[in-house]
């Protein structure tokens, strides 16, 4: 059975000095650096909504869900999304685990917190023949990866009797953006359609930092493993809405792509007896990753039309995102857990929502809303096999004065499950240390949305002066 | 394989784009940007796709996202552009479903109301021998020149169909002397034949056949009882009479547009003003088409207005009115077409009933002449219909190619039922591009109206033309003109084929025409008056 892991493999030269890394090191590493894997669109409308907003998309961040909802837009429009992210970690009640029972984890809570733009876009409408056309230009942060944690364990090295004191922490940063050119196009009174191309462009880091303490012994044993990834592919957005008075209905369809990836490691030391520092550094390794599809669907209803009740559903088959490199050991594996057969779940998002509208005079709208989610992620845990999945609601309000939109949303998400954690030293000397406890993650985000509609003859008129020249064609 | 499946689709596709005006809010919020600039036709259109659409008016109406229309009142908008049309039965029809709806405020469909009435007015009551408003009335003696200022509340109503663009031959005294145009003598006992209606017959007094008999708001009209049936008369009246207010109310004297001079005015529409000039070195008559000042202020209007206007002035046809100069390229735009004495296509069939085929077949062969010509340079009228086409002592010329769409608030307003909506092709209604096929379609209407006595869809609303265009199957021509050419009714037929590809290319339309027309007969011409 195959099971050296993509990091073993770029890792050759440890490996060789060192034993083979225990699978379990790779999964682990694997999951706490991809941890936020949930295809969504951005925008503070659709986040309090829940985040459906597959059948509805009526404004510039519709490329992000559905590009076909761009084909509603009359108005030119600019908008501008931030989010604030506050992650709490917690690893407590870990116990060791045959051979390491004598293993004392000690209760673990890390907190990070980081705010960042994730989605800018830039849609120009226009009508032919009595049909509406949107093109959009657009950017979003799709995935970010940016977290820190940290874990403590007092253990016993395999075939010791030397207490080591362990502290770890995991520092991430980077993430996968989405730069995206689409068009939106109204077909009938019921029919709209839209495609987005989209270029992948991702850049991570991760750094395990490692610090054990032996009894006895002066100098602690540290180490640093970092590495580096590079991600580039193109995929496009298919989407598709049916509309009418009273209900919508949404499909999008994500294109499978394979992606370039290139990945790059360095493992740092200072060997506790000798005290020598010593820098490693992997080969760069680039390969072919295989990214999956992703297929949704929404409802929009309007009981009212003030009233907005929606809910999507979304499905990842993450079970195929797999290292495409032919002649090389992993070439098949999963992205994720590095197995083959691979244990990753295929993924099924539920958003659901509402919005209604409140109107204050005949320039200012106010909108209200709350939705609940349900996002389970790809990786499982190798040693328990629970999955993450985060669960939790939204609730958000708007106001629209004129041409100006501001919306606020605030997400609470929690997962609560039954994990391992393991040591990563273990192959160069540090405790072997394997325990079973509680991770609970709670993330607290709060989204911020800017939508401005321009007047549509000024920019018509800007872009005609700018790619046309002279007077603007009508 | 894959051809085969692409055809399906691409019908489809087709199928699915050739609607137009998708949401009501679009509709709307286009009907009203048509409404700013005047094209009437266009807003009534769009507001009727409204209504369909959405058919309850209200404040706060939501569209999309975070978007609402302050206020939704469509049946307000409809009636207000019919009123600029001078649909009077559809606006007040339309404001009888805002009154029936309810949501729409009920001052201003009040105003629209009284609005209605006063345009009404004059035309429910005998003419007053010496009318400040309407002209004499055939048998009445005609008034002064002073006594025909028109005041502005009567404007829509009382400035007859002359468009800028149909220059009508100027009223004879008119001609005689343009710069200070004497009226026919109160003394007069016999009316003065209409400006180019020399050769028709001179209206008899009381309830004669309309120039268009049967035509929807004439036929709502009489509904009304005594009061619809005097309506319809003064409106027979007015429709016969010479074009008094255009003709003979004396322009602006001296008013110089590049190197001609405009002597009077020959008509005013919502869009534009038309004035008899003479080039002032070569003493060469022509119309002058000046846009209102609201439309020429409007960079968006003017440089098509000079787009179209160049276009055409490329246009050099015997069976086309050339335009000799299409005005300046700064400054308020205006142009100016060579004149032509003679009389519309409307006026001459206004009363005839059907003319006889072969007559038909040579005016509509002419003007397929003008059209083939057109087109094989590029250019489309979009607006082709009786009153765009003169009768001249030469046979058949088109007008206003190109601006004729432009302009076409102007060409309607005054009329006293539907215009252009009569011969607008079904893609046109749908607001999608027309192209050549759309002219065919008008000359196919043409035709049909020519041999019938009656364009073949005619209704009381504009929206009801507009549905029957897209949907209603042509009226049995071999019935309604028995003894008609089968070869003559399969062209109308084609050429009235609801879809624009299945309407004969024109070469083969001349063809067939060409054929149907004896040979060494002369042009379809009418001899000034």
């Amino acid at each position: 059975m195959r099971k050296i892991g993509w990091l073993g493999l770029a890792f050759t030269p440890l490996m060789v000095q060192a034993q083979a890394l225990n699978p379990a090191q790779y999964y682990l590493l694997a999951e706490q650096s991809r941890t936020a894997f949930t295809v969504q669109g951005a925008g503070a409308r659709a986040i309090g909504t829940g985040g459906a907003f597959i059948a509805v998309a009526d404004d510039a961040t519709a490329v992000s869900f559905n590009p076909a909802g761009l084909a509603q837009l009359l108005r030119p429009e600019v908008s501008l999304v931030g989010q604030g992210v506050s992650r709490d970690l917690s690893l407590t009640g870990f116990q060791g685990q045959p051979p390491d029972q004598g293993t004392t984890f000690t209760d673990t809570w890390s907190k990070n917190t980081h705010a960042r733009p994730t989605f800018a876009s830039f849609a120009v409408p226009w009508k032919r023949n009595g049909l509406n056309y949107t093109f959009l230009l657009s950017y979003q942060r799709l995935f970010d990866f940016t977290a820190t944690s940290a874990a403590a364990y007092q253990g016993t090295a395999s075939g010791g009797s030397t207490v080591q004191n362990v502290a770890q922490q995991v520092r991430q940063s980077g993430g996968i953006d989405l730069y995206s050119v689409a068009l939106g196009a109204e077909l009938s009174s019921r029919i709209l359609v839209g495609i987005a191309l989209n270029d992948w462009a991702g850049r991570s880091g991760f750094q395990y930092g490692s610090t054990a303490q032996t009894s006895g012994v002066g100098v602690p044993f540290s180490s640093v493993l970092a590495q580096t990834s590079e991600f580039r592919g193109i995929n496009a957005n298919l989407g598709l809405i049916w509309r009418s008075q009273w209900l919508n209905l949404g499909v999008v369809y994500r294109t499978p792509f394979t992606a370039s990836y290139t990945f790059t490691n360095s493992y740092s030391s200072v060997d506790s007896t000798s005290f020598v520092p010593t820098v490693q550094t992997g080969p760069q390794t680039t390969s072919k990753v295989n990214w999956p599809e992703t297929l949704g669907f929404g409802f929009g209803l309007h009981p009212d039309p003030r009233l907005l009740i929606t809910a999507d559903w979304s499905h990842t088959p993450w079970s195929r995102a797999h290292y495409s490199a032919p002649g090389t050991p992993y070439d098949g594996l999963n992205w994720f857990d590095y197995q083959n057969p691979t244990a990753t779940r295929d993924t099924t998002d539920v958003h659901a929502g509402t919005e209604w509208i409140a109107y204050l005079g005949d320039s200012v709208v106010i909108p209200l809303r709350a939705g609940a989610f349900r996002e389970p992620q790809p990786v499982v845990d190798v040693v328990t096999g629970t999955q993450r999945v985060l669960q939790g609601w939204t609730t958000g309000f708007g106001i629209k004065f004129k041409d100006l939109t501001f919306d606020l949303a605030y997400k609470y998400a929690h997962d609560q499950r039954y994990v391992s954690r393991y040591n990563t030293d273990a192959p160069v000397g540090g405790v072997a240390a394997t325990g079973l406890g509680q991770e609970g993650l709670t993330e607290r985000s709060l989204y911020v949305s800017l939508i401005y509609q321009l007047d549509a003859e000024a920019v018509r008129r800007a872009l005609a002066w700018t790619f046309i020249g002279g007077e603007a064609r009508p | 394989m894959r051809r085969a499946a692409a055809v399906p689709v691409a019908l489809c596709c087709a199928t699915l784009a050739a609607q137009s005006w998708p949401t009501f809010f679009s509709a709307y919020l286009d009907g009203l940007d048509a409404q700013k600039r005047g094209d009437h036709a266009l807003a009534s259109r769009a507001f009727t796709r409204a209504i369909a659409l959405e058919p309850q008016p209200g404040s706060r109406v939501k569209t999309y996202g975070l978007n609402f229309l302050p206020r939704y009142f469509p049946y307000l908008r409809l009636a207000e552009s019919a009123l600029a049309l001078g649909d009077l039965a559809g606006a007040e029809a339309a404001l009888d479903q805002s009154e029936r709806r309810g949501a729409e405020p009920a001052p201003e469909r009040a105003a629209l109301r009284e609005r209605l009435r006063r345009l009404r007015q004059p035309a429910a009551v005998p003419p007053a021998p010496v009318a400040p408003v309407a002209p004499p009335a055939p048998s009445a003696p005609a008034a002064p020149p002073a006594a025909i200022s028109v005041p502005p509340a009567a404007v829509p109503v009382v400035v007859p169909a002359v468009a800028p663009a149909v220059v009508k031959p100027p009223h004879p005294a008119a001609r005689q002397e343009p710069r200070h145009p004497p009226a026919p003598s109160p003394a007069t006992p016999a009316p003065a034949p209409a400006p180019g209606q020399g050769s028709a017959p001179a209206p008899a007094p009381g309830p004669a056949p309309g120039p268009a008999p049967g035509r929807g708001p004439w036929r709502s009209w009489m509904l009304l009882g005594p009061a619809g049936l005097l309506a319809t008369l003064a409106a027979i009246l007015r429709r016969r009479r010479p074009a008094p207010a255009a003709v003979t109310q004396a322009g602006t004297p001296g008013l110089a547009f590049g190197p001609y001079t405009a002597l009077y005015e020959l008509g005013r529409g919502g869009c534009a003003t038309a004035y008899f000039g003479r080039h002032r070195e070569t003493g060469a008559e022509v119309a002058i088409k000046v846009p209102h000042h609201h439309l020429s202020q409007d960079p968006e209007f003017r440089a098509r207005f000079r787009r179209e206007a160049s276009l055409g002035a490329l246009l050099d046809h015997p069976r086309v009115v050339k335009i000799l100069d299409p005005g300046p390229q700064e400054g308020d735009p205006w142009l100016a077409m060579a004149f032509i004495r003679g009389t519309t296509l409307e006026a001459f069939m206004a009363g005839k009933g059907p003319l006889p085929v072969p007559q038909a077949v040579a005016i509509a062969s002419e003007i397929a002449e003008a059209i083939a010509y057109a087109h094989g340079k590029g250019v489309v009228h979009r607006d082709l219909k009786p009153a765009n086409v003169m009768l001249g002592e030469h046979g058949a010329v088109v007008m206003d190619f190109g601006i004729a769409r432009m302009l076409d608030g102007a060409t309607a307003t005054g009329t006293m039922f539907l215009g252009t909506p009569l011969y607008c092709a079904p893609e046109g209604v749908l607001g999608a591009k027309v192209g050549p096929p759309a002219d065919r379609y008008a000359l196919g209407v043409m035709l049909f109206e020519m041999l019938a006595g009656h364009p073949p869809f005619e209704a009381d609303t504009l929206y009801r033309i507009f549905e029957a265009q897209r949907f209603d199957p042509l009226p049995d021509l071999a019935g309604i003109r028995p003894h008609t050419p089968p070869r003559l009714i399969r062209l109308v037929e084609r050429l009235c084929a609801k879809a624009p590809e299945d309407r004969p290319e024109d070469p083969e339309t001349l063809a067939i025409l060409g054929g149907l027309r004896p040979s060494g007969q002369p042009p379809a011409a009418v001899p000034p008056a």
